[in-house]
């Protein structure tokens, strides 16, 4: 049964196939909120708070739709409003000093080596869209296709965003590996 | 310029997206010049690194979580269905049939003399209609208008909410008003008093304008969050261009930095 079968079935009332899709995309969206909240309790409330609104919100599911899309929307929501509940919004301005810092719950299981580490300092220094969007091209591996249809803008558009935070990360990277 | 140009390619070159003559151009750039292939080395390393991340895997609670919220909304939705009720009479009754178009028939001829008669009624009262709508509007208007009274403005923006269709006038009042008044409630009531109209082009470029000339704070977080409520992206020039002016309060930068976010 294909996703978009099981959300449609989800949403005519059949809520415990909400179980299969849960199966198919709790990992890749609790990667998706660690990766870009570097709290892996925040994550894991996050993504049970997307399968609370896929239930609460299923009949808003048009058959015609494609089911990644739509949950990565939910999901972006769902972030936004922790988001301005938490108010923690990340000053591009970090002063350069404070590189010693940990990476929270991602330091341990994540980083691997000193390169990974400074990716994902490099990754906190990024503005929360581009690093986003990193998150969903590369960490996640979705298509500009799916990606233009969560944003719900164009795929040229996803690529120059794509290819801003690429640029911007980058920077970042170098400019951290000196010290 | 040239050099922006073979950043976006080799970045393009990186995630293999290219083909061809650019593909063949990158490969002997990197080939030939030593700047170029150490940016290629860094890049690659980078891309490498981000795809192969490792992924991390939720503790089994989240699993459990899960299972509790579906039983528990699954219980919800059966406790919810309505059962529907089951005529006890099967088959057709060619007498009720009859009766019921009869009754049909007679309910229709009423309700055409009904008709009939009450046009002259509706068009009398459509007319009276239409002239307390002018009154409103004169109402709304004259209160907009009162510099002495904050009150009174504010009560004429929210008799402005009783119609249910815009006017030109009223628009204009309402956006002079929302640009201008000395008064914060009345300034923010008329940004919710504008919202219903929002879809209209005027509107639109009223709103927008609006929130890069707001000073107070609370006036314009409204204004942001109705952008966002609105999916507007055509507001997200106007967001950036606030968080580069020094003398935005820090909260509506915080504002403006989310909806740039949820709009972009």
């Amino acid at each position: 049964m294909s996703e978009e079968s099981l959300m449609i079935a989800v949403k005519n009332g059949e809520l415990k196939q909400a179980s299969d899709l849960f199966e198919l995309y709790s990992k890749q969206l609790y990667n998706f909120f660690a990766k870009i909240t570097y709290d892996r309790d925040v994550a894991h409330d996050l993504t049970q708070n997307v399968f609370l609104r896929l239930i609460k919100f299923r009949h808003t599911y048009r058959d015609d739709m494609r089911f990644k899309p739509w949950i990565y929307q939910i999901a972006r929501n769902v972030f936004a409003d922790h988001y301005r509940k938490s108010k923690t919004l990340k000053n591009d301005n970090v002063d350069i000093e404070t590189v010693g810092e940990t990476l929270g719950d991602m330091d341990d299981e994540v980083v691997r080596n000193e390169q990974e580490r400074i990716l994902y300092l490099s990754m906190d220094r990024l503005k929360v869209e581009d690093r986003e969007i990193l998150l969903m091209s590369k960490f996640q591996k979705m298509k500009y296709e799916e990606i233009s249809q969560v944003l719900d803008t164009s795929v040229s558009a996803v690529k120059v965003k794509v290819h801003r935070a690429i640029k911007r990360l980058k920077e970042h990277y170098f400019e951290l590996e000196k010290i | 310029m040239e050099e922006r140009k073979m950043e976006d390619l080799m970045i393009d070159y990186v995630q293999g997206n290219l083909t061809g003559e650019l593909k063949d151009h990158v490969e002997k750039t990197i080939e030939k010049n030593d700047e170029w292939k150490l940016e290629y080395d860094k890049l690659s390393s980078i891309m490498e690194m981000m795809d192969s991340s490792v992924e991390l895997q939720a503790e089994p609670s989240l699993r459990e979580s899960f299972d509790a919220m579906l039983e528990q909304e699954i219980s919800k939705a059966e406790e919810a269905e309505v059962v529907p009720l089951k005529s006890k009479t099967a088959g057709s009754n060619k007498w009720m049939m009859r009766i019921a178009a009869s009754v049909a028939l007679l309910l229709l001829g009423g309700t055409i003399g009904v008709l009939v008669t009450k046009n002259a009624q509706n068009e009398r009262e459509l007319a009276a209609l239409r002239n307390e709508m002018e009154l409103t509007k004169q109402l709304v208007i004259t209160s907009l208008q009162d510099q002495n009274s904050a009150t009174s403005r504010l009560r004429g923006v929210n008799t402005s909410m009783v119609m249910e269709t815009s006017d030109d006038e009223i628009i204009n009042v309402l956006i002079n008003t929302m640009n201008t008044d000395e008064n914060t409630n009345v300034r923010l009531a008329a940004v919710s008093a504008l919202a219903r109209f929002a879809n209209e082009e005027q509107v639109k470029k009223a709103l927008i304008g609006a929130l890069e000339t707001q000073d107070d704070p609370v006036v314009a977080i409204s204004l942001i969050n109705l952008m966002v409520q609105l999916k507007e992206r055509g507001a997200v020039e106007s967001l950036k261009n606030l968080l580069h002016r020094d003398e935005v309060h820090e909260a509506v930068k915080s504002e403006a930095q989310l909806g740039i976010f949820e709009l972009s």
